[in-house]
């Protein structure tokens, strides 16, 4: 046994000291890959984001905005013709129009079949035209193609390996060990960060991670502490930022049950959920009731009036329903968060007489029972999502799983001619209507309930000053972020 | 004594089939699937079906759990679904940070439970005596989610003595290590001091006393051993619930051990790397069976001249 640990101890290299100035950000989960055509998890794409950049990045406003590309035009329906600005990959060669192209050919390769190719089906050809220009033409017209160009551009000869590490982002790739990312200040960045380095660190239970960030050992995290332990936090002297964010939160209904398939008995769910206590009491305020799945400030949020707590009301729908003794199950995840808020939720649909059996389900059990319709009810959460053909994806009659995300089955006339119309080519203003429009039919037939939006919720060590919480929850803000006294910690 | 010991491994070979053929079957009944939760949500653009052939996931469970045992005997235990990595990697990667928790762990339960159950065993009713039995209560009471977080509380935040979380040197161990064997000790306390107790009470520990040998020479040289037989099964058990029962500690603490990797095998429902962490810890819980037997063998003659 002393021979046991004394070898191991030897075998202790990883996770050394932290070099003064570096910022330790605490994540709950290891990356599932480190390269950002196959990266698909938060923790994996919270990392690249600031070792990567795409010919857009999203705008406050969810809108696609210049990021590599500085301009870009399109003469025809099917044709985008990009304009680069000078930037520089990490390994000190400039983004060029080819290796654009190339990035974007890697896609067409089996390892790379993953939800990073969403939005760009359509692409049939992409061709360098000179050193700054590169030319997309679609098979058809598409409303979502532009916002999948947010998609990491690698160099060329770098494209063409299976595990690319090499971006054009402020932060390049360096040691990774098990359970620590580092990422170095890139010298090629349009703007060098001011600190050297980040070094992620993973940190699976909760309160550990609030413990850590008292002691000081991780310096900052986003979204990845309970709100019970906020005050306690900041009481150790923690800077607890929030903002608003777009995380939309929402109960999934199979109307294809027949208890369910009524919208009076969908909406008495709807008005039974006292939402706001939820939000107050369980989540300590970090979240906005939500009307739909885009907050506002979205270009495309709707302004329809949502569901207000009202059992009484409830009851009465139940009742013209004709839906007594009503038993449904709510399968939600068993993270504790989302456990007592679904125990919650079975309370108050209790009191207007909808008996809920409420099931905790491991993640892959849950998302496994949700995608093949086995569920009457289910908590989940849609995040990253930037583009109201969502709506589609989630509604539309063909988009059943495995295609789509309609898990519940529901399927509209109107909402299949209207999320098919606003995908095709037609002005943002135009598309904002027809989206106005399904919003609308979605509060009066629920085929889901809305029910808030999270705010982004960032604990940071109070010398570490210019961060920016982003709606998106991303951690870009990283890039700006700097000391305002020397750093003179000891950490082991 | 080699013969039986070559018995004991051949009969380990069935034990572990039995524990494989459990898991994966338990595994593929369970919903969730490997495909989806690699692809995350969306890929509405992927061909899920094509994928599921390209990894050999169309193909019915037993064949999947026939080719991962063809690969064992080959000594290939094939690669991770979700990273593509190959499993032996991965557990050669984790398995040194578990062997060195529990070895740990096993030192701190031994260091607090032999003088407690010794002390317990010779002045029964003594502060001794009483203090075992509260931490045995106390053990009971504080489940490891809840002793891990205190310890930082107390050693990693108000003194700032230790880490709180992950493995970086030999300071990073001893939280875990405490949280993991604090909870062994009180039983093996426990048990030393009922174990003693009979033993002190043997004909031979009496006529040593009578032939006028030192306590202490009575103590460790007439008493002791013939307690260690039942104690040493106990700590045998609970050698081999420590790789399965740090999966609690190694979250909290950040450990990355096979425990972990297990847990997050099964959320991606990664077949293969989920059946190695399986096999990695069954073969360990049968090498401690296999260990204890041995050393109780060593221990009492009696054993011996049977075996």
């Amino acid at each position: 046994m002393l021979a046991a640990l004394a070898a191991s101890a030897a075998g202790c290299a990883h996770g050394p000291a932290v070099v003064p100035g570096w910022v330790v950000v605490g994540l709950d989960a290891p990356p599932n890959s480190l390269d950002p055509r196959t990266a698909t998890d938060a923790s994996a794409v919270a990392i690249l984001d600031l070792v990567h950049r795409g010919l857009v990045r999203t705008s406050a406003d969810g809108a696609p905005a210049p990021d590599l590309a500085e301009a870009w035009e399109t003469p025809d329906p099917v044709t985008y013709r990009f304009r680069l600005r000078p930037a520089r990959f990490q390994d000190g060669s400039p983004v060029a129009a080819r290796d654009v192209a190339a990035t974007y050919a890697s896609l067409a390769r089996p390892a790379f079949q993953t939800a990073r190719r969403d939005g760009l089906e359509l692409v049939a050809e992409v061709v360098a035209e000179d050193e700054h220009v590169v030319r997309f033409t679609l098979r058809e017209p598409s409303a979502t193609f532009l916002g999948a160009t947010r998609l990491a551009i690698l160099p060329a000869g770098c494209a063409a390996e299976t595990d690319c590490r090499v971006g054009a982002g402020p932060f390049r790739l360096g040691r990774v060990a098990l359970d620590t990312v580092e990422l170095e200040a890139a010298r090629t960045a349009e703007v060098v960060p001011a600190i050297p380095g980040i070094r992620f660190t993973i940190s699976p239970d909760s309160v550990a991670r609030a413990l850590g960030l008292a002691r000081g050992s991780i310096d900052l995290v986003q979204n990845a502490v309970e709100p019970d332990l906020l005050p306690w936090l900041e009481d150790a002297g923690l800077e607890v930022l929030s903002t608003p964010g777009s995380t939309f939160h929402y109960l999934g209904i199979n109307v294809r049950r027949p208890e369910l398939s009524d919208p009076r008995v969908r909406r008495a769910i709807a008005h039974a959920i006292d939402r706001a206590a939820i939000v107050r009491w369980v989540l300590a305020g970090h979240a906005r009731l939500a009307n739909g799945l885009f907050p506002p400030g979205h270009w495309s949020h709707a302004d329809v009036p949502d569901h207000e707590y009202d059992p009484e009301l409830a009851r009465r729908l139940l009742a013209e329903a004709g839906a007594h003794d009503v038993h449904v199950s709510l399968k939600t995840s068993t993270v504790e968060l989302r456990r007592r808020i679904g125990e919650v939720i079975g309370a108050m649909l209790g009191d207007v007489g909808i008996s809920t059996d409420v099931r905790p389900l491991e993640w892959a059990s849950l998302y496994g029972d949700v995608r093949r319709g086995a569920f009457d009810l289910f908590a989940l959460a849609w995040f990253g999502v930037e583009d109201p053909d969502q709506y589609y994806a989630m509604l539309h009659s063909s988009m059943t799983p495995p295609r789509g995300s309609n898990r519940g089955g529901f399927a509209d006339r109107e909402i299949d001619a209207l999320t098919v119309e606003a995908r095709g080519p037609v002005p943002r203003e135009q598309r904002r209507h027809l989206y106005a429009r399904v919003a609308g039919i979605v509060q009066r037939d629920v085929p889901f309930v809305p029910l808030w939006w999270a705010d982004n919720v960032v604990v940071k060590n109070r010398r570490l000053a210019g961060f920016v919480p982003s709606p998106a929850g991303d951690l870009r803000s990283l890039a700006d972020v700097r000391w305002t006294a020397p750093d003179e910690r000891e950490r082991s | 004594m080699l013969r039986y010991a070559a018995l004991r491994l051949l009969l380990a070979v069935p034990t572990l089939a039995g524990v494989l053929l459990l898991v994966s079957a338990l595994l593929h009944l369970v919903p969730g699937d490997p495909i989806d939760a690699m692809l995350g949500e969306g890929a509405s653009g992927v061909d899920r079906e094509q994928l599921r052939r390209a990894m050999g996931l169309d193909r019915p469970p037993w064949l999947q759990l026939a080719d991962f045992a063809t690969g064992v005997v080959h000594g290939d235990l094939g690669r991770s679904i979700a990273g593509g990595e190959p499993v032996a990697t991965l557990l050669a990667q984790r398995y040194p940070a578990t062997l060195q928790l529990a070895a740990a762990a096993l030192l701190v339960a031994l260091l607090i439970a032999l003088p407690l159950g010794a002390a317990a065993a010779l002045r029964p009713g003594s502060i001794a005596d009483r203090l075992s039995l509260a931490l045995a209560a106390l053990e009971t009471a504080l489940p490891t989610f809840c002793l891990g977080p205190l310890l930082i509380l107390a050693f990693a935040v108000e003194l700032p003595w230790l880490p709180v979380s992950g493995r970086s040197g030999l300071a990073s161990v001893v939280l875990p290590a405490l949280t993991l064997g604090f909870g062994m000790s009180a039983v093996l306390a426990r048990q030393l001091r009922v174990a003693l107790a009979d033993a002190l009470r043997l004909d031979c520990v009496r006529t040593a006393r009578a032939k006028g040998a030192s306590p202490w020479r009575t103590f460790l040289v007439h008493a002791l051993p013939n307690a260690a037989t039942a104690t040493t099964t106990v700590l045998g058990l609970q050698l081999g619930g420590l790789l399965a029962g740090a999966v609690v500690t190694e979250t909290i603490f950040a450990w990355p051990g096979v425990g972990r990797l297990l847990v997050q095998a099964i959320g991606a429902r990664d077949y293969p790397l989920v059946q190695g962490c399986v096999l990695a810890v069954a073969c360990t819980y049968v090498a401690a069976n296999l260990l204890t037997d041995l050393a109780q063998a060593a221990l009492d003659p009696r054993l011996r001249e049977r075996a």
